[in-house]
């Protein structure tokens, strides 16, 4: 359940809770499969714990981002629902992406928000992360407004 | 579209256009307005023939409208305000009621008409309610139709979330029949209905049951950017105008572990509402009409400077100047200052009541002008509601500052009863700007 809620709070269906002053103990990285880092990730994001959200995404793009290029490659359009799984070294690291993103812009740190952002936006766009109200949606589309509004911060005094 | 009219029937019903009575000295040609899809199947909206994107805010009552901040929309490069009630247009603005002080301003205004709510209390099954409030419509379009400021009927604002216990079918019938009551008394300005965002279920029940609509009107916040790139996808290949947008909702925002949403800083809300407007306007496949961003006046909902493009005081907010550079591609001349900084060591933390803290702030002025720092504390809402209803304002704390009111620093003490608090920063550059911002806290006992 706690997952689903990450995952809908990222896409803005819902909110999250901002935990008092979270401490980083030492980052659990479970398995080291793809999607436990993402799953991992989107509740560390939920719980405010920030820097944990960034350690264990940035875990998942070092072990399998090679693998999600790769099926990011061998695509020409995004998977359908029968097959989206096949994928799914490229939905993970592209979630996990997505989930660096917003974990920076927590911390202040927009500049490297916008280049994870970006990943996912140019380089991993057929990934789909999926939400428990029955369907796909895709972090690169949810990242092309984030990068819209971080590049108009960079680019003009607002 | 059902409604739309090619070029030569405008060009008719312009040869043909009646001249009615308007305010008390003069006499002025109605408006004709419609949409028209061309070949290529994006769409147009006409105003007396000529083309016309709407660049616009959402008005109500209160600061925004008085102290000539409707010129601050059109210096900003706006053109079209919209408001919620019928009876926000017999307002009087700098002293004149609103629909002659837009058309003096040479702005258009979408009309809204309140069609009730069942959260409300409203019974649709009610049939002298509801043939009041058609008798309500009537009167109201026969009053204000040829009016040369009008632009089009707004006939609800979300009428289909927030009821319980409501089939949406009702709702589309009966604003089906409300559209038709205003088409067959003014067929001369579109009839927009208002939605709080759109799903495939909701595009589908409009246009099965609510053939009547001329536009779609969508209320989104974060979702803004992507709506007309997203609105085919749902069903929709009309026209649509994005009729709020600004900032991330409450509702979407991250919140504290007492549940306070945590408003994101000034800059980032200016950034986000100008991205949202131009996303919107880029990328809509050509159906796209036009936008109100919300909201040009002071608003309490959660925090008192959440949507609000103003203060009480009428200082225009750093988003106003982000909607010119939207509308204008220019900044103003004179810029609302900039926040670079706000922190205290308890945000987002629960202390002691009593206990002591501090709070300070980094601001700039871009033209150099001296800033006034008022500061609050202020309890957390109490009164939070949905769907953009009224709530009341928390209230203050003066006496917990004990230094520093008026400077860009201050010591204060936590309030003594337990809850959730937050201490507000607005600086003032005495030239009609100003920035705000909160941070929240909470005291246990």
């Amino acid at each position: 359940m706690k997952k689903i809620l990450m995952m809908l709070a990222a896409v803005g269906c819902i909110s999250i809770s901002v935990a008092e002053e979270p401490r980083s103990e030492g980052v659990d990285y479970g398995d080291y499969a793809s999607a436990t880092l993402m799953i991992k990730g989107w509740e560390a994001l939920g719980e405010g714990k920030y820097d944990d959200a960034v350690k264990l995404t940035e875990k998942c793009v070092e072990l399998y981002e090679e693998k999600a290029k790769e099926m990011q490659a061998s695509l020409s359009a995004k998977p359908s629902g029968d097959v989206v799984n096949d994928y799914w070294a490229l939905n993970d690291v592209g979630t996990c992406y997505f989930i660096m993103g917003e974990a920076l812009v927590k911390t202040g740190r927009k500049s490297d928000a916008l280049l994870a952002y970006k990943v996912v936006r140019d380089d991993l766009y057929y990934a789909q992360a999926w939400d428990p109200k029955g369907w796909h949606w895709s972090p690169s589309d949810a990242a092309y407004p984030k990068v819209q509004m971080l590049e108009a911060q960079q680019n003009d005094d607002f | 579209m059902k409604s739309s009219f090619n070029r030569c029937c405008i060009a008719l019903l312009l040869s043909l256009s009646a001249v009615s009575a308007w305010g008390d000295q003069e006499t002025l040609p109605g408006s004709r307005v419609q949409v028209v899809e061309e070949p290529d199947g994006s769409f147009t909206l006409l105003r007396n023939g000529a083309p016309y994107r709407v660049k616009g805010a959402g008005v109500a009552e209160g600061p925004g409208l008085g102290g000539n901040d409707l010129q601050t929309l059109v210096a900003s490069g706006g053109n079209s305000v919209r408001t919620w009630g019928i009876e926000h247009l017999e307002q009087v603005v700098d002293g004149k009621p609103l629909l002659d002080r837009a058309h003096e301003l040479g702005i258009s205004v979408t009309a809204g008409f309140w069609v009730n709510h069942v959260r409300h209390g409203f019974d649709y099954s009610d049939q002298e309610a509801v043939e009041a409030q058609r008798a309500r419509l009537r009167d109201a379009v026969l009053k204000y139709k040829d009016h040369p400021a009008l632009l089009a009927w707004g006939l609800g604002n979300e009428m289909e979330a927030f009821e319980p216990n409501v089939e949406n079918e009702i709702i589309w019938r009966e604003l089906n029949h409300l559209a038709g009551i205003i088409k067959d008394l003014d067929p001369n300005h579109p009839v927009m209905t208002v939605l709080a965002g759109a799903s495939p279920s909701i595009i589908a029940g409009i246009q099965e049951h609510y053939p009547n609509l001329d536009i779609l009107g969508v209320n989104a916040y974060s979702s803004a950017p992507t709506v007309g790139q997203n609105l085919p996808g749902l069903g929709w290949h009309g026209p649509y105008m994005l009729t709020e947008f600004g900032v991330t909702g409450t509702w979407e925002s991250t919140t504290t572990n007492w549940d306070a949403p945590v408003e994101p800083d000034p800059s980032t809300k200016a950034a986000e509402t100008y991205t949202a407007y131009t996303m919107d306007r880029d990328n809509n496949a050509g159906r796209n009409l036009g936008s109100y961003v919300f909201f040009w006046g002071h608003k309490q909902e959660a925090t008192s400077t959440w949507f609000g493009m103003f203060l009480p005081s009428g200082e225009k907010l750093p988003r106003v100047d982000a909607m010119a550079y939207a509308w204008s591609g220019e900044w103003p001349a004179n810029r609302a200052p900039k926040l670079k900084s706000l922190d205290t060591p308890i945000a987002f933390k629960r202390v002691k009541a009593g206990s002591q803290s501090f709070a300070e702030a980094d601001c700039i002025d871009r033209e150099g002008d001296e800033l006034r720092y008022v500061w609050d504390i202020r309890a957390e809402s109490s009164d939070r509601r949905v769907g953009g209803d009224a709530e009341a304002a928390p209230p203050s704390f003066p006496d917990a500052i004990e230094e520093g009111q008026g400077t860009s620093r201050i010591t204060f003490t936590a309030p003594s009863k337990p809850g959730g608090y937050r201490v507000f920063l607005t600086a003032f550059d005495g030239q009609g700007g100003a920035v705000s911002h909160n941070l929240p806290f909470y005291v246990e006992e």
